[in-house]
Parts: structure tokens; C-alpha cells; sequence
């Protein structure tokens, strides 16, 4: 570490006393150190000796702050303002769900239709029941059987 | 350290006591204003500031935690509120360089590169320093900025710094040190302009 890195540590008060001599010894010599540190000090002095006049709006601020509170504009606004990206968030959110809902109601029912089909398919039996039977009649009667037994 | 008297106004607030909020205001107003003016400079504006940090604080007060303290808390929303405003409005320069007058380009650029005699400084001298310290300031980085306030200007302990700035103790170090190098940096790209300007 070159000595001139300790300029944090020595300005916030930090450095071992090592570290201290060893930085007093390198200010003496560094020029740009040297600039660094005074020009640091001279604008926080001038910075912290500007004259601050506060003045007293007390009053004034709690009657505006219950006058927004009673009007629903603030309302809203005070709902949105602590987390913007929350509320959208939450909104996108919102979308996507109504939006996979939507698509994903199609893709189960169509699924569903074919599954049904299929499973009715397979009770009746169709298929094999037709091939087994000799004449329109026993087919007739097979369905009658199947009209009743459904009922 | 949890204040009591500070609790109690909070919760007559949130009954709907006009007159708690304004005592509480009033308790914590100097404090805003101070940390306002130093982060955004002094400024027509800094009133609207104030204010707009106090109706911030009232909105979010139902989610104040009444066993911590208020101080901290407004301090934070006031340092957030600043950020904010040096980020939107670029323009919000208290100061500019050629705004300065021959003189303060000249004599106090050189003047703030020593060691100085504050002692034998006058108070008109000292708001020139502050002057060119403001446009120096100006030139930051909106985080930088407010890091290096609140550690160099208001002294406050790196921990400290952090919660206000709601980051980590080191990335608080972080900025204060890269806000020291950029405003080293900026002092001497003025200073090697007014040289080059002597010198023609």
C-alpha cells in the first residue's frame, strides 16, 4: 500500500500510530497530500461556519399535512408513494395472473374435453362393442342397454 | 434512545391532534432545515424542502416504530428526500463557477489549497470560501454529496452515516472517500485553469 492510500484512514482518525507517524512523515513531503488535506479542511470549515436560520413553520406544516390528509387525492397518492415499484410490481403481478388464467383456462379445457372423451370412449367401449356385433339390431339394443343403464 | 414525549406526540398525531404534530415538528424542524441546507445548499427552495420532508414523515408515521427514536427516522427521510431532489433537478445549482466573481476565482482557489488562519478570516471571506466550497459540491454525485455532508460537515460516525443513507457501513465509507477524491479532483482541474489563464 502506498503511504499516500492512508489519506482515508488517517482523515477519519483511524490509523494505528504506525500508521499516523508514518503518514505526518509523507505529508511533509507530498505536496499533493499535503493540498488533499488543506483544501479538505478549509472547505468543510468554510461549509460548517455558514450561518443556518431556521425558520418556524411548525404551525404551518401540521395544518397542511391534516388538510392533504382529508383529501383522497393524497389518499392515493400517499398508498403509491412508498413503494412505486411495489405497486407496480404488484399490478404486473396482477396482469400476469389474470392473463395465465385466461390463456390457462383454454389449455385445461380443451385438455379436459379430450380427456373426457377419451375416458367415455373407453367406458362404452365403443370401438370393440361395434366391431363385435353382427347386425343393426344387436347394436340397437346395445345402445338401448346403455340408454337405460346411463339413466 | 426512545424520547417518551416524542412517542406521545406521535400517537396524539395519529388520533388526529393538529397541535402534537406541530410540537413535534417544531422539536425536530432545526435539525431538518440544518441537514437541508447543507446537502442542497442554501436556497429559496430549502422552506418547500422542509415541509415537503415533515408531509413525507406524516404519511409514513402509522408505520413509525414507537420503540425507536424519531431523530434518526426524520433524519433519514430528510437525507432521502435531498437525494432525490439533486437527482431530479440537476439544475439545483445553488452555485456556479463562472457565476464567482474575478476575485474569488482568483485569490480564494489559491487561499483554500493552504493552510489558513481561520482565526484572522472575517465572516465575508469565510462566505466566499463557502461559495467556492458550494461549487465544488455541486459538481458531486448526488450519494457522494450527502455522504460527504453528513460525515465531514456534521461529523457523524461512519454507522451512523450508513443508516441515514440506508446502505452498509462500508459502501457509506465507500462514497465519502470517492466524494474526497472527486472533489480533489475538481479543485485542481479549476485551479490548473486559472493557472493557464495567468499564464496567458
Amino acid at each position: 500500500m502506498r503511504t499516500c492510500d492512508l489519506f482515508d484512514k488517517y482523515r477519519d482518525g483511524e490509523a494505528s500510530v504506525a500508521e499516523r507517524n508514518e503518514y505526518e512523515g509523507h505529508l511533509a513531503a507530498c505536496e499533493a497530500c499535503r493540498t488533499r488535506f488543506s483544501m479538505l479542511d478549509n472547505l468543510v470549515h468554510a461549509l460548517r461556519a455558514e450561518e443556518i436560520r431556521p425558520l418556524d413553520r411548525a404551525d404551518r406544516i401540521a395544518r397542511e399535512a391534516f388538510r392533504r390528509a382529508h383529501s383522497w387525492d393524497y389518499e392515493v397518492i400517499s398508498w403509491l408513494r412508498p413503494g412505486p415499484a411495489m405497486t407496480a410490481l404488484v399490478l404486473a403481478l396482477v396482469l400476469f395472473a389474470s392473463l395465465w388464467m385466461v390463456t390457462g383456462d383454454q389449455q385445461v379445457s380443451a385438455y379436459s374435453e379430450y380427456e373426457t372423451l377419451m375416458n367415455e370412449a373407453d367406458t362404452l367401449n365403443i370401438g370393440t362393442r361395434l366391431q363385435q356385433a353382427g347386425s343393426d339390431n344387436e347394436i340397437m339394443v346395445w345402445l338401448e342397454e346403455e340408454g337405460t343403464s346411463s339413466d | 434512545m426512545v424520547d417518551s414525549a416524542d412517542s406521545a406526540l406521535i400517537e396524539s398525531t395519529l388520533n388526529g391532534d393538529e397541535w402534537a404534530f406541530a410540537e413535534l415538528v417544531r422539536r425536530y424542524q432545526a435539525a431538518v432545515w440544518g441537514t437541508v441546507h447543507r446537502i442542497l445548499g442554501n436556497s429559496a427552495e430549502n422552506e418547500d424542502a422542509v415541509q415537503e420532508v415533515f408531509l413525507r414523515a406524516y404519511t409514513a408515521l402509522r408505520k413509525f416504530n414507537l420503540e425507536m427514536p424519531f431523530g434518526p427516522w426524520i433524519l433519514r427521510i430528510t437525507t432521502n428526500y435531498c437525494i432525490d431532489q439533486l437527482r431530479r433537478k440537476k439544475g439545483r445549482r445553488t452555485q456556479l463557477w463562472s457565476e464567482l466573481s474575478e476575485y474569488d476565482q482568483q485569490r480564494l482557489l489559491k487561499d483554500l489549497s493552504q493552510d489558513l488562519d481561520w482565526e484572522s478570516t472575517g465572516m465575508e471571506v469565510t462566505e466566499s470560501y463557502a461559495r467556492v466550497a458550494r461549487v465544488l459540491l455541486d459538481g458531486l454525485n448526488p450519494k457522494y454529496r450527502a455522504a460527504f455532508v453528513l460525515r465531514e460537515i456534521e461529523e457523524r460516525a461512519y454507522n451512523e452515516v450508513a443508516k441515514l443513507l440506508g446502505t452498509s457501513e462500508v459502501a457509506a465509507r465507500v462514497r465519502v472517500s470517492r466524494a474526497r477524491v472527486e472533489l480533489q479532483k475538481k479543485f485542481r482541474a479549476y485551479l490548473s485553469g486559472l493557472q493557464r489563464k495567468e499564464r496567458k
